[in-house]
Protein backbone atom coordinates (compact mmCIF):
# COMPACT_ATOMS: atom_id res chain seq x y z
CA UNK A 1 0.00 0.00 0.00
CA UNK A 2 2.85 2.43 0.89
CA UNK A 3 4.63 1.57 -2.37
CA UNK A 4 1.48 2.21 -4.39
CA UNK A 5 0.47 5.48 -2.71
CA UNK A 6 3.94 7.05 -2.41
CA UNK A 7 5.23 5.92 -5.81
CA UNK A 8 2.15 6.57 -7.91
CA UNK A 9 0.84 9.84 -6.46
CA UNK A 10 1.76 13.00 -8.33
CA UNK A 11 1.82 16.37 -6.60
CA UNK A 12 4.47 15.96 -3.90
CA UNK A 13 4.25 15.68 -0.11
CA UNK A 14 0.86 17.27 0.57
CA UNK A 15 -0.94 15.15 -2.02
CA UNK A 16 0.77 11.96 -0.78
CA UNK A 17 0.00 12.77 2.87
CA UNK A 18 -3.68 13.28 2.00
CA UNK A 19 -3.74 9.96 0.10
CA UNK A 20 -2.04 8.16 3.03
CA UNK A 21 -4.57 9.61 5.45
CA UNK A 22 -7.45 8.34 3.28
CA UNK A 23 -5.92 4.87 2.92
CA UNK A 24 -4.48 4.26 6.40
CA UNK A 25 -7.07 5.95 8.61
CA UNK A 26 -10.38 6.17 6.75
CA UNK A 27 -10.35 3.22 4.34
CA UNK A 28 -8.22 0.50 5.98
CA UNK A 29 -8.29 1.81 9.59
CA UNK A 30 -4.69 0.68 10.15
CA UNK A 31 -4.02 3.83 12.18
CA UNK A 32 -6.28 5.81 14.51
CA UNK A 33 -6.60 9.57 13.97
CA UNK A 34 -4.41 10.03 17.06
CA UNK A 35 -1.67 7.68 15.77
CA UNK A 36 -1.77 9.40 12.38
CA UNK A 37 -1.41 12.77 14.16
CA UNK A 38 1.65 11.57 16.10
CA UNK A 39 3.30 10.23 12.92
CA UNK A 40 2.49 13.48 11.12
CA UNK A 41 3.89 15.58 13.96
CA UNK A 42 7.07 13.51 14.12
CA UNK A 43 7.47 13.73 10.33
CA UNK A 44 7.32 17.53 10.59
CA UNK A 45 10.15 17.67 13.12
CA UNK A 46 12.33 15.07 11.36
CA UNK A 47 14.85 16.53 8.89
CA UNK A 48 14.66 15.46 5.26
CA UNK A 49 11.66 14.31 3.25
CA UNK A 50 8.53 14.39 5.45
CA UNK A 51 6.80 11.49 3.66
CA UNK A 52 9.67 9.08 4.30
CA UNK A 53 9.77 10.08 7.97
CA UNK A 54 5.99 9.61 8.19
CA UNK A 55 6.19 6.10 6.67
CA UNK A 56 9.06 5.20 9.03
CA UNK A 57 6.97 6.37 12.00
CA UNK A 58 3.89 4.44 10.83
CA UNK A 59 6.05 1.35 10.28
CA UNK A 60 7.35 1.74 13.85
CA UNK A 61 3.77 1.54 15.16
CA UNK A 62 3.15 -1.67 13.18
CA UNK A 63 6.36 -3.53 13.93
CA UNK A 64 8.96 -1.44 15.81
CA UNK A 65 12.32 -1.10 14.02
CA UNK A 66 11.71 -3.88 11.50
CA UNK A 67 8.38 -2.37 10.50
CA UNK A 68 9.97 1.08 10.31
CA UNK A 69 12.78 -0.12 8.04
CA UNK A 70 10.42 -2.11 5.82
CA UNK A 71 8.03 0.83 5.49
CA UNK A 72 10.89 3.22 4.65
CA UNK A 73 12.25 0.92 1.93
CA UNK A 74 8.77 0.19 0.52
CA UNK A 75 8.06 3.89 0.29
CA UNK A 76 11.42 5.05 -1.08
CA UNK A 77 12.82 2.44 -3.50
CA UNK A 78 10.06 2.30 -6.16
CA UNK A 79 9.65 6.08 -6.60
CA UNK A 80 13.44 6.52 -6.71
CA UNK A 81 13.64 3.75 -9.34
CA UNK A 82 10.98 5.48 -11.46
CA UNK A 83 12.83 8.78 -11.19
CA UNK A 84 16.15 7.17 -12.16
CA UNK A 85 14.49 5.47 -15.14
CA UNK A 86 13.21 8.86 -16.31
CA UNK A 87 16.63 10.47 -15.76
CA UNK A 88 18.53 7.77 -17.67
CA UNK A 89 15.98 7.93 -20.51
CA UNK A 90 16.48 11.67 -20.62
CA UNK A 91 20.26 11.24 -20.82
CA UNK A 92 19.96 8.63 -23.58
CA UNK A 93 17.93 11.08 -25.65
CA UNK A 94 20.01 14.18 -24.83
CA UNK A 95 21.28 15.95 -27.93
CA UNK A 96 17.91 15.48 -29.59
CA UNK A 97 16.85 18.99 -30.66
CA UNK A 98 13.17 18.39 -29.93
CA UNK A 99 13.90 17.05 -26.46
CA UNK A 100 16.22 19.99 -25.77
CA UNK A 101 13.46 22.41 -26.77
CA UNK A 102 10.88 20.62 -24.61
CA UNK A 103 13.26 20.52 -21.66
CA UNK A 104 13.99 24.23 -22.04
CA UNK A 105 10.27 24.89 -21.57
CA UNK A 106 10.06 22.47 -18.64
CA UNK A 107 13.09 24.06 -16.95
CA UNK A 108 11.51 27.49 -17.20
CA UNK A 109 8.32 26.04 -15.71
CA UNK A 110 10.40 24.50 -12.89
CA UNK A 111 11.27 28.02 -11.69
CA UNK A 112 7.53 28.74 -11.47
CA UNK A 113 7.00 25.41 -9.68
CA UNK A 114 9.70 26.26 -7.10
CA UNK A 115 8.19 29.71 -6.50
CA UNK A 116 4.69 28.23 -6.08
CA UNK A 117 6.09 25.66 -3.66
CA UNK A 118 7.82 28.46 -1.72
CA UNK A 119 4.53 30.34 -1.37
CA UNK A 120 2.62 27.19 -0.30
CA UNK A 121 5.14 26.51 2.49
CA UNK A 122 5.57 30.14 3.56
CA UNK A 123 1.94 31.30 3.62
CA UNK A 124 0.87 29.65 6.94
CA UNK A 125 3.91 31.17 8.66
CA UNK A 126 2.86 34.70 7.69
CA UNK A 127 -0.23 34.48 9.92
CA UNK A 128 -0.31 34.62 13.70
CA UNK A 129 1.69 36.40 16.39
CA UNK A 130 5.12 35.83 14.83
CA UNK A 131 4.29 36.88 11.27
CA UNK A 132 6.62 39.90 11.45
CA UNK A 133 9.50 37.81 12.81
CA UNK A 134 8.91 35.17 10.14
CA UNK A 135 8.70 37.73 7.32
CA UNK A 136 11.97 39.27 8.53
CA UNK A 137 13.64 35.84 8.77
CA UNK A 138 12.46 34.97 5.25
CA UNK A 139 13.85 38.16 3.70
CA UNK A 140 17.03 38.17 5.80
CA UNK A 141 17.86 34.55 4.87
CA UNK A 142 17.60 35.24 1.15
CA UNK A 143 19.58 38.49 1.43
CA UNK A 144 22.33 36.88 3.52
CA UNK A 145 22.76 34.14 0.92
CA UNK A 146 22.51 36.26 -2.24
CA UNK A 147 23.84 39.58 -0.97
CA UNK A 148 26.46 38.51 1.58
CA UNK A 149 27.35 35.13 0.07
CA UNK A 150 26.87 33.23 3.36
CA UNK A 151 26.42 29.47 3.05
CA UNK A 152 23.02 28.01 4.08
CA UNK A 153 24.03 26.10 7.24
CA UNK A 154 25.09 29.12 9.39
CA UNK A 155 21.93 30.92 8.28
CA UNK A 156 19.77 27.98 9.38
CA UNK A 157 21.61 27.74 12.72
CA UNK A 158 21.03 31.45 13.28
CA UNK A 159 17.32 31.04 12.42
CA UNK A 160 16.96 28.09 14.82
CA UNK A 161 18.61 30.12 17.61
CA UNK A 162 16.30 33.08 17.04
CA UNK A 163 13.29 30.74 16.96
CA UNK A 164 14.36 29.05 20.19
CA UNK A 165 14.91 32.37 21.98
CA UNK A 166 11.64 33.89 20.70
CA UNK A 167 9.13 31.05 21.11
CA UNK A 168 5.84 31.27 19.25
CA UNK A 169 3.12 28.98 18.03
CA UNK A 170 3.57 26.98 14.88
CA UNK A 171 0.69 27.02 12.37
CA UNK A 172 -1.45 23.89 12.24
CA UNK B 1 35.12 12.51 -5.24
CA UNK B 2 34.44 9.07 -3.76
CA UNK B 3 30.87 8.04 -3.15
CA UNK B 4 31.18 8.10 0.64
CA UNK B 5 32.23 11.76 0.56
CA UNK B 6 29.42 12.47 -1.91
CA UNK B 7 26.99 10.71 0.45
CA UNK B 8 28.12 12.96 3.33
CA UNK B 9 27.76 16.09 1.18
CA UNK B 10 24.25 15.08 0.07
CA UNK B 11 23.37 14.06 3.62
CA UNK B 12 24.35 17.55 4.77
CA UNK B 13 21.74 18.88 2.32
CA UNK B 14 18.96 16.51 3.39
CA UNK B 15 19.68 16.81 7.12
CA UNK B 16 19.51 20.60 7.05
CA UNK B 17 16.00 20.77 5.55
CA UNK B 18 12.42 20.01 6.55
CA UNK B 19 10.79 19.76 3.12
CA UNK B 20 11.86 18.54 -0.33
CA UNK B 21 12.70 21.68 -2.27
CA UNK B 22 14.49 23.40 0.61
CA UNK B 23 17.55 21.19 0.12
CA UNK B 24 18.31 23.18 -3.05
CA UNK B 25 20.40 25.96 -1.44
CA UNK B 26 22.81 23.51 0.24
CA UNK B 27 22.93 21.29 -2.87
CA UNK B 28 23.79 24.21 -5.12
CA UNK B 29 26.28 25.65 -2.63
CA UNK B 30 28.11 22.31 -2.23
CA UNK B 31 27.85 20.71 -5.69
CA UNK B 32 27.72 23.68 -8.08
CA UNK B 33 29.56 26.53 -6.33
CA UNK B 34 32.17 24.96 -4.01
CA UNK B 35 33.00 21.61 -5.64
CA UNK B 36 31.82 22.23 -9.23
CA UNK B 37 30.69 18.60 -9.58
CA UNK B 38 27.51 19.50 -11.47
CA UNK B 39 26.28 22.53 -13.41
CA UNK B 40 23.24 24.71 -12.78
CA UNK B 41 21.67 23.11 -15.85
CA UNK B 42 22.15 19.61 -14.41
CA UNK B 43 20.71 20.73 -11.07
CA UNK B 44 17.70 22.14 -12.92
CA UNK B 45 17.35 18.93 -14.94
CA UNK B 46 17.36 16.89 -11.72
CA UNK B 47 14.56 19.13 -10.41
CA UNK B 48 12.54 18.84 -13.63
CA UNK B 49 12.81 15.03 -13.73
CA UNK B 50 12.21 14.74 -9.98
CA UNK B 51 9.04 16.82 -10.21
CA UNK B 52 7.84 15.12 -13.40
CA UNK B 53 7.72 11.67 -11.84
CA UNK B 54 5.43 10.59 -8.99
CA UNK B 55 6.66 10.60 -5.40
CA UNK B 56 7.84 13.17 -2.86
CA UNK B 57 9.51 16.44 -3.89
CA UNK B 58 13.01 15.63 -2.60
CA UNK B 59 13.95 13.04 -5.24
CA UNK B 60 16.17 15.52 -7.10
CA UNK B 61 18.89 14.67 -4.52
CA UNK B 62 19.26 11.26 -6.22
CA UNK B 63 19.50 12.97 -9.62
CA UNK B 64 22.20 15.31 -8.31
CA UNK B 65 24.18 12.30 -7.05
CA UNK B 66 23.76 10.65 -10.46
CA UNK B 67 25.03 13.70 -12.33
CA UNK B 68 27.97 14.03 -9.92
CA UNK B 69 29.17 10.39 -9.98
CA UNK B 70 26.95 8.14 -12.12
CA UNK B 71 25.12 5.18 -10.58
CA UNK B 72 27.27 5.04 -7.40
CA UNK B 73 26.43 8.72 -6.99
CA UNK B 74 22.72 7.94 -7.41
CA UNK B 75 23.04 5.27 -4.70
CA UNK B 76 24.77 7.82 -2.45
CA UNK B 77 21.90 10.22 -3.19
CA UNK B 78 19.31 7.58 -2.35
CA UNK B 79 21.01 6.76 0.96
CA UNK B 80 21.31 10.47 1.78
CA UNK B 81 17.60 10.84 0.98
CA UNK B 82 16.40 8.06 3.29
CA UNK B 83 18.93 8.34 6.16
CA UNK B 84 17.27 11.32 7.90
CA UNK B 85 13.96 9.40 7.98
CA UNK B 86 15.58 6.92 10.38
CA UNK B 87 15.64 9.74 12.95
CA UNK B 88 11.85 9.30 13.09
CA UNK B 89 12.41 6.09 15.10
CA UNK B 90 13.94 7.71 18.21
CA UNK B 91 11.68 10.72 17.69
CA UNK B 92 8.60 8.45 17.79
CA UNK B 93 9.84 7.07 21.10
CA UNK B 94 10.96 10.30 22.78
CA UNK B 95 9.79 13.44 21.00
CA UNK B 96 6.30 12.29 19.96
CA UNK B 97 4.96 13.44 23.32
CA UNK B 98 6.94 16.69 23.33
CA UNK B 99 5.93 17.99 19.91
CA UNK B 100 3.84 20.75 21.49
CA UNK B 101 6.90 22.22 23.27
CA UNK B 102 6.78 25.95 22.46
CA UNK B 103 10.51 26.62 22.05
CA UNK B 104 11.03 23.49 19.92
CA UNK B 105 8.11 24.44 17.66
CA UNK B 106 9.34 28.01 17.38
CA UNK B 107 12.86 26.90 16.43
CA UNK B 108 11.44 24.53 13.81
CA UNK B 109 9.16 27.16 12.31
CA UNK B 110 12.12 29.58 12.13
CA UNK B 111 14.17 26.92 10.31
CA UNK B 112 11.34 26.30 7.84
CA UNK B 113 10.93 30.04 7.14
CA UNK B 114 14.69 30.55 6.72
CA UNK B 115 14.84 27.48 4.44
CA UNK B 116 12.14 29.03 2.27
CA UNK B 117 14.11 32.29 2.13
CA UNK B 118 17.20 30.36 1.04
CA UNK B 119 15.17 28.45 -1.56
CA UNK B 120 13.95 31.79 -2.96
CA UNK B 121 17.58 32.88 -3.30
CA UNK B 122 18.42 29.62 -5.05
CA UNK B 123 15.46 30.02 -7.42
CA UNK B 124 16.86 33.44 -8.32
CA UNK B 125 20.28 31.93 -9.05
CA UNK B 126 18.79 29.07 -11.09
CA UNK B 127 16.64 31.49 -13.07
CA UNK B 128 19.78 33.05 -14.56
CA UNK B 129 20.47 29.89 -16.56
CA UNK B 130 16.88 28.71 -17.06
CA UNK B 131 15.28 32.04 -18.03
CA UNK B 132 17.32 33.29 -20.96
CA UNK B 133 14.63 34.91 -23.12
CA UNK B 134 11.27 36.70 -22.82
CA UNK B 135 9.60 33.41 -23.86
CA UNK B 136 11.09 31.42 -20.96
CA UNK B 137 10.23 34.25 -18.52
CA UNK B 138 6.66 34.08 -19.81
CA UNK B 139 6.55 30.31 -19.26
CA UNK B 140 7.93 30.65 -15.70
CA UNK B 141 5.45 33.38 -14.74
CA UNK B 142 2.59 31.56 -16.47
CA UNK B 143 3.44 28.36 -14.58
CA UNK B 144 3.57 30.23 -11.27
CA UNK B 145 0.21 31.93 -11.94
CA UNK B 146 -1.38 28.63 -13.01
CA UNK B 147 -0.19 26.79 -9.92
CA UNK B 148 -1.35 29.60 -7.60
CA UNK B 149 -4.75 29.96 -9.27
CA UNK B 150 -5.67 26.33 -9.93
CA UNK B 151 -5.32 22.88 -8.38
CA UNK B 152 -3.53 21.47 -11.42
CA UNK B 153 -0.78 19.00 -10.74
CA UNK B 154 2.77 20.24 -11.34
CA UNK B 155 3.41 17.47 -13.86
CA UNK B 156 0.67 18.87 -16.18
CA UNK B 157 2.03 22.39 -15.86
CA UNK B 158 5.52 21.21 -16.81
CA UNK B 159 4.15 19.07 -19.63
CA UNK B 160 2.21 22.10 -20.89
CA UNK B 161 5.37 24.22 -20.76
CA UNK B 162 7.31 21.57 -22.69
CA UNK B 163 4.50 21.40 -25.30
CA UNK B 164 4.56 25.21 -25.63
CA UNK B 165 8.33 25.18 -26.15
CA UNK B 166 7.94 22.46 -28.80
CA UNK B 167 5.22 24.48 -30.53
CA UNK B 168 7.43 27.57 -30.49
CA UNK B 169 10.29 25.58 -32.04
CA UNK B 170 7.98 24.25 -34.75
CA UNK B 171 6.74 27.74 -35.62
CA UNK B 172 10.23 29.29 -35.67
Amino acid sequence: MLTRVVSLTFGGGSAIMAALQREMVERRQWLTHEQFGVCYGVSRITPGTNIFAFCTGAGWIFGTWRGALLALLAASIPCTGLMMLALVSYQAASGNAWLTAALRGAMAAAIGVILASIWAVLRPYLDGVHRHRNALLFVASGVMMIGLGLSPIPILVMAATIGFLLPGRRPA
Amino acid sequence: MNWLMLYLVLLKATLSTFSGMTSLPVLRDELVVKRQLISDEQLNTAIVVGRSTPGPAGLHVVGCGYFAAGLPGALAGFLALVTPALLAIPLMAFLGRRQQHARLQSALSAIVVASVGLTTGTAWQLSRSALDSPFTWLIALGSLATLLATRWDTVWVMAGAAALALAARTIS
